[in-house]
């Protein structure tokens, strides 16, 4: 799809959101550094003028860098007409990530699947529109750019859990992964603009926060491990009363909202997660029921061993590490989201309290 | 629920003013009902907030003594029979806030009216009730503490989990043939008592009532409808309820599942 097609794509998109006498024109520029003008029309006459930045597609990094040319661009026509209109991005596909990202700086946006968040103040207009979750137009067989998968998620974790600078070799050993993975990931990763490294040097910055976001998404809790839902009748508390008195050799670590009790309890835990290398047997020692609705506690037979990396202890129980416990619950069910962004907000108030360094 | 504390608080109070009222006839008064529930299962949370704005009072109409008569003594603290309901035993404080005062079934004398025939006491005074005979055996006294600060306090006798869990099972059992009597709060304190708990301890006490006489019918009764109501599975009556009454605010599905483990573990522990 060329730019003109998927700016018109988008455009009708748009119009077909617009009530009865409202319309969307695309004109020309005669702008060398501006693609197009997209105007809103109200019975003919003009509401708001946008500048358009079109763009195939995106990522992260570009978002970033799209943002500083406007501002430069629009303090050269607000010096050169006083005025200058606000500026709008058009691509093919806009992932939730990239629209979010875009909401908070407040940027304009169409793609041409229909996804469409057009804010004013003057005149106050706000158009905001759901359109597909999946770009349509993304080829068969190209890299699915996704932090799936181990070698991911041991790196994930270890990018998260030390603080820079690290080198990309340093990386790999602390995350018990391949120098050739390890260089893959932080190339991908400084793409999307989720960590600075210098060139030829070590990682300075990792955007850990966004970055654990966008693991849970790609790997979910639920689906990147094999689990099965059981029930404690007496509650979620009883489950870590039963562990803390176990005596079954096998290794178990307490994730979800279990995990955030030591630190950000964000309310009282109503579904525990536990990872086990036994699930059923761990069930069978702690005398929990399988049940196919209303669990309250999920076991997880991990894919990763990452879970086991960096645990603590608290009321006589194991839990996972605050990176890992965050991660299952931004990704997880119910309210899961919500106690993970509170954990997420504990955590960058207190780096020191679980981030550790490098011993070189 | 805005003013849900303070109901609470409330009910705490006329409980207490209803049982000084009563001191003369203290060891023939057992507090059954929500907050004797709340009284053994405080320790446990739920996702449902304790509320109740009644006091049920269950009385040993054996021991009972004749002076003074439990209407004059409930008169004379400021308590109404309610006019509204003009039911037997439904009292009603200044405020108010009502207190029931029921007799056993079994110890209610003659009659098929709900009033009571224990003279010289009126037959209005208290309401004869089925399934409390287990309150009457299983009990103990507490000091039951006033929730305003002000420091006011009673030993009163409580009703024990056992006892408690053979009167509620009565109250659902008996309405399930009146659908618009059943109230899923009820089902929801069956679930807090199973919860709260010990499966051998609760087992323990109900093999003790149903070796008394005077409590034997009434248990045996109570496990019929454990197990209708119940153990029978999530999907059963009371399991289905007492889920329902977290609707919006917990978890209906988890509720349900578990009072029905919890009441199939009893019924195994009794076999």
């Amino acid at each position: 799809m060329s730019e003109r097609d998927l700016l018109l794509r988008a455009s009708e998109r748009l119009q077909a959101t617009l009530p009865a006498g409202w319309d969307v024109q695309i004109t020309a520029s005669t702008h060398p550094e501006v693609d197009a003008n997209l105007k809103l029309e109200r019975f003919g006459s003009p509401v708001l003028t946008y500048r358009v930045e079109t763009k195939r597609t995106i990522t992260r990094a570009d978002v970033l860098s799209l943002l500083g040319k406007q501002r430069y661009i629009t303090e050269r026509l607000a010096r050169q007409t006083d005025e200058a209109e606000p500026w709008l991005l058009a691509t093919r596909y806009l992932s939730r990530q990239i629209q979010d990202l875009l909401r908070e700086r407040d940027v304009s946006y169409i793609d041409a699947t229909g996804n469409i968040f057009i804010s004013a103040e003057k005149p106050l207009v706000v158009i905001s529109e759901r359109g597909a979750t999946a770009d349509p137009w993304r080829g068969v067989g190209r890299p699915t750019t996704s932090l799936n998968g181990l070698p991911a998620a041991l790196m994930v974790r270890a990018l998260a859990d030390y603080t820079p600078p690290l080198t990309v070799p340093e990386l790999a050993k602390v995350a018990g992964a391949s120098i050739g993975a390890a260089y893959r990931l932080v190339d991908y990763l400084k793409n999307e603009g989720l960590l600075s490294r210098v060139d030829r040097g070590p990682i300075t910055e990792v955007d850990w926060p966004e970055l654990l976001r966008r693991w849970s998404q790609d790997a979910p809790v639920l689906n990147a491990n094999s689990t099965r839902g059981f029930l404690e009748p007496r509650g979620v508390d009883s489950v870590v009363q039963k562990l803390g008195k176990t005596t079954s050799p096998q290794r178990y670590a307490v994730s979800g909202s279990l995990a955030t009790q030591p630190y950000a309890p964000y309310a009282e835990a109503r579904l525990g997660l536990i990872y086990a290398e036994d699930p059923m047997a761990l069930a069978a020692d702690l005398g929990l029921r399988p049940v196919e609705s209303g669990a309250n506690v999920i076991l997880a037979a991990p894919r990763s061993p990452v879970v086991f990396e960096r645990t603590s202890t608290w009321r006589d129980i194991t839990i996972v590490a605050p990176s890992q416990a965050a991660a299952d619950l931004l990704g997880g069910p119910g309210r899961n989201p919500a106690e993970g962004e509170f954990l997420l907000d504990w955590m960058k108030e207190n780096p020191d309290a679980w981030r550790r360094q490098f011993d070189r | 629920m805005p003013g849900a504390d303070n109901l609470i608080v409330e009910a705490r109070a006329a409980l207490l003013d209803a049982v000084a009222a009563l001191e003369a006839h203290k060891d023939s008064v057992i507090l059954i009902g929500a907050q004797a529930i709340y009284l053994h299962t405080g320790h446990a949370t739920f996702a449902i907030a304790e509320a109740t704005k009644d006091s049920d009072l269950a009385i040993d109409a054996r021991a009972l003594g004749e002076d003074p008569l439990l209407e004059e003594a409930m008169t004379r603290a400021g308590f109404i029979l309610n006019p509204v309901t003009r039911q037997p035993g439904a009292w009603m404080s200044p405020n108010g806030i009502p207190v029931d005062l029921m007799v056993p079934e079994n110890l209610a004398g003659s009659g098929s009216r709900r009033g009571v025939r224990i003279p010289p006491h009126d037959k209005h005074s208290a309401r004869r009730a089925a399934g409390l005979e287990a309150a009457i055996i299983d009990q103990s006294p507490m000091r039951v503490q006033s929730l305003d600060g002000d420091g006011r306090s009673e030993v009163i006798n409580v009703a024990g989990p056992a006892a408690l869990l053979v009167a509620k099972l009565h109250k659902l059992g008996e309405r399930v043939d009146t659908p618009d009597r059943l109230n899923d709060k009820d089902a929801h304190d069956i679930y807090r008592l199973l919860v709260a708990t010990e499966t051998s301890e609760l087992a323990e006490t109900i093999r003790q009532l149903l070796a008394e006489e005077l409590s034997q019918r009434a248990t045996t009764r109570a496990l019929e409808f454990v197990q209708q109501l119940f153990a029978a599975g999530p999907d059963a009556l009371g399991s289905t309820m007492a889920g329902r009454a977290e609707e919006g605010v917990g978890q209906p599905d988890t509720v349900s599942a578990s009072v029905s483990f919890l009441a199939q573990d009893l019924l195994s522990a009794l076999a």
